[in-house]
């Protein structure tokens, strides 16, 4: 049988379920793989940024908060992370 | 037969150096021109002297010459230290351990006989440094010279495993006085987020999460080790 290649929206939902069950490095590898099919998703890199937080990389965290707001000067809540992750 | 010590100049690091050679076993007279702090010590100590160790003849009377090794640190009186380390080799003391307070200071000691210079705020700062650097430490508060309280993510080898099945204090020697833990939830624009959930003096059956935060109390080198792992 063949395998159906994965979509964006797939591998989003399946990475935050992950993440909501606090398996934060299983939500990487999945909010990486959706990355790589949707590069410019700034909601992509918010949730991968959250993961890398909440596994306590730290700066793997801040540069996805940072590259959300390069793509969305907007993001508040990317902002918010990264005021409060500052001198961590 | 055990060496003795003395220890001139009671401030912090000279008290915690008097202290832990105590427990140790080892035989310390304590010397400072505050009475205060010779007091406090001298319980521990087998003799508690108020004299200013810059005065020969003093420290010839308290029977300084059968002492082994003497620990200078007398804070930032550089004149003094260099003073007392002088009079101390020309009272034939075979080892003398001097705090140095800079690189000139611990220049001049080595010229004049010191045995070793140390220089512990600067070895501290070196290690406060390196722990700050380490992408695992959160926080660190010194609580004395020997013990802080740090916070620190919980190594791999911990999740999934509660703190009785641990048993860090018999282990690691150290306290986990409490667990943070990043608690998801879904806002209201349908995105993920956290908030934190701190968990003061846990039980032995909680649980180790990945990604949770452990603050933990203990001596600096048992700290560093959980922080290696």
């Amino acid at each position: 049988m063949k395998k159906t290649p994965a979509n964006p929206e797939d591998l989003l939902e399946t990475g935050q379920f992950y993440l909501l069950n606090q398996k934060f490095s299983e939500a990487i590898k999945k909010f990486k793989e959706a990355l790589k099919l949707k590069p410019d998703d700034p909601k992509i890199y918010f949730q991968l940024g959250l993961a890398y937080e909440g596994a306590c990389q730290i700066n793997e965290a801040k540069e996805m908060f940072r590259k959300v707001l390069e793509l969305d000067a907007g993001a508040k809540e990317a902002a918010e992370h990264l005021e409060r992750l500052a001198g961590k | 037969m055990a060496k003795k010590f003395a220890v001139i100049g009671l401030g912090r690091f000279g008290s915690a150096t008097a202290q832990a050679l105590a427990e140790k076993g080892f035989e310390v007279m304590v010397i400072d021109t505050d009475e205060n702090k010779v007091s406090a010590l001298s319980d521990i100590a087998s003799q508690s002297l108020v004299l200013d160790a810059t005065d020969s003849k003093a420290l010839k009377d308290a029977g300084i010459a059968d002492i082994d090794i003497a620990i200078v640190s007398v804070g930032q009186k550089i004149d003094s230290s260099i003073l007392i380390t002088l009079l101390l080799k020309e009272l034939g003391i075979k080892e003398v351990i001097v705090k140095a307070v800079n690189s000139l200071h611990g220049t001049i000691l080595k010229r004049i006989g010191a045995d070793r210079v140390i220089f512990p705020e600067r070895e501290v700062a070196v290690k406060l440094a390196e722990s700050f650097v380490s992408p695992k430490i959160f926080d660190y508060i010194e609580l004395s010279p020997t013990h802080s309280v740090v916070e620190i993510a919980a190594p791999k080898l911990f999740f999934g495993k509660t703190l009785k099945q641990l048993a860090l204090r018999e282990r690691y020697k150290v306290q986990v006085i409490a667990i943070k833990r990043k608690i998801p939830f879904i806002t209201e624009k349908g995105l993920p987020d956290f908030k934190e959930e701190v968990n003061i003096a846990p039980n032995a059956d909680d649980e180790i999460n990945e990604g949770d935060i452990l603050v933990l109390l203990g001596r600096y080198e048992d700290l560093e080790k959980i922080e290696r792992m």
